[in-house]
């Protein structure tokens, strides 16, 4: 059941895409093939390490994840390869911050005695952003600490799962886990405040999902979701840059010159792609504002065609579900809604941000998962992975525990038969 | 508690797979259906830079007869006689994005889109420039050439359909503009007419005036059990109430206050540019509003199809008030009025027919005034559904595409956009409508030899005095043979039955004897 | 190379691209429904009772008892595998142990020294049923399949 033959595929699919970026120019472009090379071998040694440490981590997930933050950095390169060599490093770094949680998911209960450090430290963060937060379109949610700078609602959002788990496995009524509630909302509160909506809507439904999955109530989840959509509707009343998303949504022509001007980009590069692509670096992806973090599904489809988009959106629904799987299969409560957690922030990112690409649902300025430019996105998904494979790790030891257990069984009772 | 969790996971997990699968299918969904509208825009900016390493096909009408091509240093060339550049402006459009025409619709196939890897690769290993496909359109260039010539100096729109295929023979929209000097007209050096590029066949919105009392006919049919046999009385003015709009039937007044007349505009194809008057609305009566027919003249005593072929104000203004505004609004709507078109070929905008608030507005608007508003090559349509038995085809304007060695890469097919009518209907309307030609309004625009069927329209758009009404015909010749369909408007032309017809029943024996 | 060639190979490509994410997809999808099957299967024997697992005859049979089988298990004297005997006798990486559609195999490196009851298996790929007698090179072990009448695996954590 080697994944070995997969990773080979993954590894020829990198090095054609960085070869044919190569020869891009009239010359010979070396650096390309040494991305590759190194992308190559970090994805090697990863799968090695990772199955060093524990042979029930997932592998799919694992090259899923490489796969689509490959594909990032193809495109990041085909773009600007300076960028690109910088996603290549913050990579590394995600690397090293998965290995970090997939070690501290050796027990797990440390994260349930960092509870409170998690929330202040979140609250904190997006109290500090409120105070010295950088814009960047429109929404404050940067910070830079020592020319390094990164976005703290990443990092919110791994906390809260924390969070809320810990609370709903311990407490089981209202009594015990309303401090998990109120935290939710209040990042959700700091968060409109900055006006980084993406991110708000995201902590939300997260909560929400684990919150119904903990406790079944039915009803009061679903008024949590009134309470939201009756927030959304009143930010739609009273602030005018909700009201613009939702009008160039319905009609980004209308406003060509201004607001609509990206969404109307985007669809004309995903139109001219058509179903087979325009072909690597043929098309013109830089006419799309945005083209290296909200869009880059956009420019996925222009340069690679459709059918390769819809490639990516199932390989995002594979992931899913063998996450949801890892929730299903988990030994205790807390593994369990950890692992859903984290599967639901997937979900939802890649959703809300393909789906406002596709412009299906309003547009929001969060990144895609693994793919987009981003420091503080890619080494927070990856940290994701790193705490997924940890609940892999402790599923399979528990199983095998169990089948431990049921061969001592077996082997007392022959020990009794035969004395 | 614990048990449920599982169950809400796998709830959850159902939940998302939905989700993503939802997001597949829109995508396939909104490419499929928006992806050449979006393609094609003006502000695409690939379509431009794919012209610097792809030399543009070339454009020819469904006989061969060149319309567009590139030159070898590169320049993108017109047809050579001066008329017929301008004649066929807007249904070949420009190679600057200007206007919405071929050009534009098939760069997919013109810039080499969706060249086979084959074909590449035989161009690439001959080291040959690449060129996209060319492109053979529906319409015949010299039916084209007459009619700009028979539209003389109006401005308007003449488009001529094949009812059976779809196929747009002709469209010729004035004022017109010369695709050679389109970056002339750009940098301001030349100075075109204010609305020249506007393409009136699929654009232009206009008041249909009678014509569209075809639409209140098929209402009447279906809604007012009995209306072929009745006998209608026309002998006045209906007056209605001026503020509230409610109908009056006990008044009648003096309608000589209400007369409106007025002259052509000034545009001279000769020279560029022309003068627009805007309207300026007068003072009426302060106490009546009336719809009266056309100068006055009253029918007396008729049959509904004789009201029609006399296209009869007073008659149709009294059948829209029993219609009601609800049932006459789902009449148009069944009839396509309001439809947003998402054709491949050609862009079309949508017609329009707004609910009438007060008894007033819904007399009006059963004779095609209040705010009812149609597109020409809608229009055209609506015939040729009649004339169809009721089903209306999709129009085309792409005959065929043609890879540089002369072999057909595609040939497009007849696609029906939906049926409007039943065939009984369709078989009165075909009744009424050569009744019309046979001895009403539209005489003008018989065809020797063939039965010719059609509607006349005098579309008032001010009651200025100063201002002309548009002059409306649609017609079809109803004949398996030649299945042609056509409408014509000539803005501020004046009446419909003396300037429209006539036109149109030249166009139409010259379609015949060219064979289509 | 020359833009017009280059622009060439790149609509080739195209399609090669889109089809090995396709054939990486469905690989992927084909795996896990697999490990997916396999996994109930596994949960399902553990909740009747089942156990699978090897046990050491002298000289390396030891305190601890059997080996469980989980998964695949390689067999060897290098540390690295799942099961390692430091025995001469025996290839660093010696065996492997899988389980394929509920059935237990066991297959031998190249020139790695396998009986199963005494007898050479005919094809280099043996199946195991309960109560084998394996060796391989001079360790020998007993493969069980065993099943105990007492508490059922349960979904407690």
């Amino acid at each position: 059941m080697s994944a070995m033959g997969l990773l080979g595929i993954v590894m020829l699919f990198e090095l054609s895409a960085f070869a044919l970026l190569a020869f891009r120019s009239e010359g010979f472009d070396p650096l390309a093939l040494l991305f590759a090379l190194i992308l190559i071998a970090v994805l090697f040694l990863q799968y090695v390490c990772m199955l060093w440490i524990s042979k029930y981590a997932d592998r799919f997930i694992l090259v899923i994840a490489n796969l689509l933050a490959a594909i990032g950095m193809i495109v990041q390169y085909r773009l600007s390869p300076d960028t690109a060599f910088k996603q290549l490093i913050l990579y590394g770094a995600g690397l090293l911050a998965m290995f970090v949680c997939v070690a501290i998911m050796h027990k797990p209960a440390l994260f349930q005695k960092l509870n409170w450090v998690m929330i202040l430290g979140s609250l904190g963060l997006l109290c500090v952003l409120m105070a010295v937060g950088k814009e960047h379109g429109g929404a404050k949610n940067w910070i830079t600490i020592a020319r390094v700078s990164f976005q703290p609602s990443e990092f919110v959002k791994l906390a809260l799962v924390f969070v809320s788990a810990n609370y709903l496995t311990t407490r089981r009524s209202w009594r015990g886990y309303w401090p998990s509630a109120v935290f939710a909302i209040a990042c959700c509160g700091l968060l409109v405040a900055e006006r980084d909506l993406g991110a708000a809507l995201l902590i939300a439904l997260t909560y929400l999902i684990l919150f119904y999955i903990a406790t079944g109530n039915v009803r009061t989840t679903l008024i949590g979701m009134g309470a939201g959509c009756m927030g959304a509707a009143a930010s739609y009343v009273t602030f005018d840059y909700v009201r613009a998303r939702v009008a160039i949504w319905k009609n980004p022509w209308a406003t060509y010159e201004t607001s609509g001007y990206q969404i109307a980009q985007g669809l004309m590069a995903i139109a001219s792609g058509g179903a087979w692509g325009l072909g690597l670096t043929l098309g013109s992806p830089k006419a799309i504002p945005a083209y290296n973090t909200d869009y880059i599904f956009a420019v996925i489809c222009e340069e690679f065609g459709i059918i390769f988009g819809i490639a990516v959106i199932a390989l995002y629904l594979v992931f899913i579900i063998r996450g949801a799987l890892l929730a299903l299969n988990a030994r205790d409560r807390y593994l369990m809604l950890i692992a859903f957690g984290c599967t639901s922030l997937i979900t939802l990112q890649s959703f809300i941000i393909i789906g406002g690409v596709i412009k299906l649902i309003p547009l929001t300025g969060i990144t895609m998962p693994f793919v987009s430019y981003g420091g503080s996105s890619l080494i927070a998904s990856m940290m994701l992975l790193g705490i997924l494979e940890g609940v892999a790790m402790r599923n399979g030891e528990m199983l095998e525990d169990a089948m431990d257990a049921a061969m001592e069984e077996c082997r007392k009772e022959e020990r009794a038969h035969a004395g | 508690m614990r048990d449920n969790s599982k169950k809400h996971i796998k709830a959850m997990l159902a939940l998302f797979c939905a989700m993503f699968v939802i997001l597949c299918v829109y995508l396939v969904y909104t490419v499929h259906a928006y992806g050449t509208r979006w393609f094609t825009s003006p502000y695409n900016v690939r379509v431009q830079a794919q012209k610097s390493s792809v030399q543009a096909g070339r454009i020819a009408d469904r006989n061969g007869a060149l319309l567009a091509y590139t030159r070898a240093d590169g320049e993108r060339t017109y047809a050579a006689n001066k008329a017929r550049r301008r004649a066929l402006s807007h249904v070949v459009g420009d190679s600057y994005g200007q206007t919405i025409g071929a050009e534009s619709m098939f760069a997919r196939y013109l810039l080499g889109f969706d060249q086979s890897v084959a074909d590449q690769f035989v161009e690439t290993i001959g080291g040959q420039q690449r060129v996209g496909s060319s492109v053979m359109l529906t319409v015949d260039a010299k039916l084209c050439d007459y009619a700009y010539d028979l539209m003389d100096d109006y401005w308007g729109a003449v488009v001529l359909l094949n009812y059976k295929t779809g196929e747009v023979l002709a469209s010729v929209s004035q004022p017109t503009f010369d695709p050679n000097y389109m970056a002339d007209y750009i940098s301001g050096s030349r100075a075109l007419a204010a609305s020249a590029m506007v393409n009136r066949v699929t654009m232009g919105k206009y008041a249909p005036g009678s014509t569209f009392k075809t639409v209140t006919l098929i209402a009447a049919l279906r809604y007012l059990p009995g209306v072929t046999e009745r006998e209608f009385d026309c002998d006045g003015a209906l007056v209605f109430d001026k503020s509230s709009g409610k109908y009056l039937p006990d008044i009648s007044v003096d309608d000589s206050d209400f007369t409106s007349e007025g002259t052509a505009t000034a545009y001279d194809r000769g020279r560029e540019g022309a003068q627009d008057e805007p309207a300026q609305p007068e003072t009426a009566q302060d106490i009546y509003s009336i719809v009266r027919d056309y100068h006055s003249e009253y029918h007396g005593a008729i049959s509904l199809m004789q009201a029609y072929a006399k296209s009869c104000n007073t008659t149709f203004a009294r059948l829209a008030l029993e219609i009601g505004p609800k049932r006459m609004q789902q009449t148009a709507k069944s009839l396509g009025i309001g439809d947003a078109f998402l054709f491949d070929d050609l862009l079309l905008y949508s017609s329009s027919y707004i609910k009438p608030a007060s008894q007033f507005d819904l007399a009006w608007s059963g004779v095609g005034q209040y705010k009812d508003l149609m597109t020409p090559l809608q229009m055209c349509m609506l015939t040729a559904a009649v004339a169809n038995d009721g089903v209306m085809m999709q129009p085309r304007m792409l005959y065929q595409v043609v890879t540089r060695d002369n072999f057909v890469r595609m040939k497009q097919s007849a696609k029906a956009y939906k049926t409007i009518l039943s065939a009984a209907e369709a078989q009165v309307l075909q009744q009424a409508m050569l009744g019309v030609v046979k001895s009403g309004t539209g005489t003008k625009a018989q065809v020797k030899g063939y039965a010719v069927g059609g509607k006349t329209g005098t579309a008032e758009i001010s009651a200025n005095k100063q201002v002309n009404s548009h002059a409306w015909f649609t017609g079809f010749v109803q004949d398996d043979e030649h299945p042609l369909a056509i409408c014509v408007i000539l803005e501020q032309a004046g009446s419909g039955s003396s300037k429209a017809a006539p036109l149109a029943g030249k166009l139409l024996k010259r379609a015949i004897e060219l064979g289509y | 190379m020359p833009q017009a060639v280059y622009a060439f190979v790149v609509s080739l490509m195209r399609y090669f691209f889109i089809a090995i994410i396709v054939y990486i997809l469905v690989r992927i999808v084909y795996h896990s429904l697999r490990e997916y099957g396999e996994l109930r299967r596994v949960k399902h024997w553990l909740s009747d009772g089942y156990a699978k697992y090897i046990e050491f005859l002298p000289p390396y049979a030891d305190e601890e008892g059997g080996f469980v089988l989980v998964r695949s298990n390689l067999i060897g004297r290098s540390p690295r595998c799942d099961i390692f005997i430091d025995d001469h006798s025996l290839k660093r990486r010696h065996a492997l142990l899988y389980e394929r559609k509920g059935e237990e195999y066991i297959r031998p490196r190249r020139k790695a020294s396998l009986w199963i009851n005494g007898e050479r298996p005919p094809k280099r790929t043996a199946s195991l049923t309960d109560g084998d007698l394996v060796r391989l090179g001079n360790v020998t072990f007993l493969f069980k399949l065993r099943r105990a009448p007492l508490e059922a695996y349960d979904e407690q954590g």
